[in-house]
């Protein structure tokens, strides 16, 4: 009931304040000047940091969505010819809908592996209304005043750039910066996860508009918010995940349609080359987010200490086979989970226990076995081969986190 | 149109190469079960697990901890000693959230009833933006007349948020 509340409320007071607008007869937005929207952004940017730090939840809930629908009225009664006479792009629509609809079909193809949770969005009526007025509403006037912006402003490219900067920092959510910036792994991954896909994202969304002249992004933007809200699971993705997936998205939407809506046919077979080099990069970096988050059976992990020298040392990289732990024997080295970290060491002694197995392992440089014996459930793989020094720059990234996982 | 494929290009692999690395940093591979970060406005999840307090001669381990999900191993060494563990968990996301699931419970193998453990209440409304704490309390009961062979108690705990 609240909620209802404070939408009805919400869409009074605008209301109102358009109505005593348009009395007063300011001409404050009738003025041809299309500087005000953008002073308005920007003002308003500043006003989201500030809210976002002060109280998030009046400014989600309430400042958010009343500003956007403000700006959305006024688009619509001020600038009739921008916002009804947009031209019609059919083809660039629909190319929208079904990339969108693929990206949506892939991200729950991942948790057909990564597994599914129950999503977290509640699906009742007055949190639909509540979503929708808090989540569905702001993106439309988001989207419609980027799309005007970059129309009136295309012939400059400094404001072109300003205006991403602009919509970008407007999606960033200020408290979980600040919140997270003292902590340097939970910063790195909001970083990783959220801040590196919106830019990218922005950047896509002006590239859209810039070339469409059409609010497109806002019809990828929908439909993958309809799928967060009505969905009843969600693939469970990490932030890597998530950060990796985005930018690989953002980078192959931008391929195919500039692949697809390319003018100059002189071009096309130039493209052709150039889709194709993007077309291995990104068949290159799948297969890489792929093998880093273990969806193989081989997989990296970085060495820390010299405990298993000579046969590897601090730096390498060793690439280890999942295995079953029977197939184990003495002298081979496995890959094992302790508290949270990786050992790398050799098996010198298997214990049958009444049909419990487990293992002494000891590193080759080191005197004495290791303190524990290692159960079958803690083993990740054994060794296969190594790579000489290309761990180092996962050592020194540790380092500054100051969490040792891996000896 | 050549530099601009280079610098889309060559700011994807650094992009991905900087999270891979961070990634070998952090990760249990495949332990993801049960996160979902894939949604802008959610993002609620337990970010530190600390020992608060630890008896002589008891060893807490390294508890750990996924975005929902937490685990603690904590070998206690005499009746009365006592190991409290704080578990954070915070609303980085923009919707508030109300607490759906909490459920505890000890590893059936390694499991003795000399050690007890209690949960202290958490948050039922966790707004954005706020954080609540979780006390887990591990005890070796005081009045324990015959030790037991393995005085380790293995205890998980899932914590589960849904939006208000």
């Amino acid at each position: 009931m609240i909620t209802i509340y404070l939408i009805f409320s919400s869409i009074t007071i605008s209301l109102i304040i358009i109505y005593i607008l348009l009395k007063l007869n300011l001409n404050l937005f009738t003025v041809n000047n299309r500087k005000v929207l953008f002073i308005l952004f920007f003002i308003y940017t500043i006003l989201t940091i500030v809210l976002y730090v002060k109280n998030l939840s009046i400014y989600k809930n309430i400042v958010n969505p009343l500003f956007w629908i403000l700006i959305l009225i006024y688009l619509i009664i001020y600038k009739k010819d921008y916002f009804f006479h947009l031209s019609n792009k059919k083809k660039q629509i629909m190319f929208t809908i079904v990339i969108s609809v693929i990206f949506v079909v892939f991200d729950f193809t991942i948790g057909l592996i990564t597994g599914f949770t129950k999503s977290p969005y509640n699906h009742h009526l007055d949190s639909i209304i509540k979503n929708f007025f808090t989540i569905i509403i702001p993106l439309i006037g988001l989207e419609y005043s980027r799309c005007f912006l970059i129309i009136k402003y295309k012939h400059n490219k400094v404001s072109i750039i300003f205006i991403t900067l602009l919509f970008i920092l407007m999606e960033i959510n200020y408290r979980t910066l600040i919140n997270t910036f003292f902590n340097k792994e939970l910063f790195f991954q909001y970083i990783c996860s959220t801040i590196l896909p919106i830019i990218a994202n922005n950047i896509l969304y002006t590239y859209l508009v810039f070339n469409s002249n059409y609010p497109l992004p806002l019809i990828y933007k929908i439909i993958n918010k309809l799928m967060l809200i009505f969905a009843f699971f969600l693939p469970s993705m990490d932030w890597y995940m998530v950060g990796s997936l985005s930018l690989i998205k953002v980078t192959l939407f931008y391929v195919i349609y500039k692949y697809k809506f390319t003018k100059e046919k002189k071009y096309r077979n130039k493209n052709s080359f150039v889709l194709l080099t993007y077309a291995f990069t990104l068949g290159f970096a799948t297969i890489f987010i792929s093998f880093m988050l273990g969806l193989f059976k081989y997989e990296p992990i970085a060495i820390l200490s010299n405990s298993m020298s000579p046969t590897f040392r601090r730096g390498d990289v060793v690439i280890f086979k999942k295995e079953n732990s029977n197939k184990l024997t003495n002298g081979n080295i496995i890959i094992y989970s302790l508290e949270n970290k990786f050992i790398a060491h050799r098996i010198i002694k298997t214990i049958d226990n009444n049909n419990s197995i487990s293992f002494i392992t000891k590193g080759d440089a080191n005197n004495t076995p290791d303190y524990k014996n290692v159960q079958p459930n803690q083993i990740k793989g054994v060794y296969v081969f190594h790579i000489k020094y290309i761990g180092y720059p996962s050592i020194w990234l540790k380092q500054y986190f100051s969490n040792s996982k891996m000896y | 149109m050549k530099s601009a494929k280079n610098i889309i290009i060559g700011s994807l692999l650094i992009a991905l190469v900087v999270m891979s690395i961070g990634y070998s940093n952090f990760a249990s591979k495949l332990t993801i079960n049960g996160t979902t970060e894939i949604t802008g406005e959610w993002n609620v999840k337990i970010t530190n697990v600390t020992v608060e307090s630890v008896s002589d001669q008891c060893d807490a381990g390294s508890p750990q901890f996924t975005d929902t999900s937490v685990t603690f191993n904590a070998k206690l060494h005499k009746p009365g000693d006592s190991i409290t563990y704080l578990v954070t968990i915070e609303n980085l996301g923009t919707i508030d959230a109300v607490l759906n699931n909490i459920n505890f419970y000890e590893d059936g193998i390694n499991g003795t009833d000399a050690i007890n453990y209690t949960t202290s209440e958490v948050a039922y409304e966790l707004a954005a933006g706020e954080k609540t704490t979780l006390t887990i309390n591990t005890e070796y009961l005081p009045d324990t007349v015959e030790p037991p062979e393995i005085t380790t108690k293995t205890i998980t705990g899932t914590i589960e948020y849904v939006q208000k």
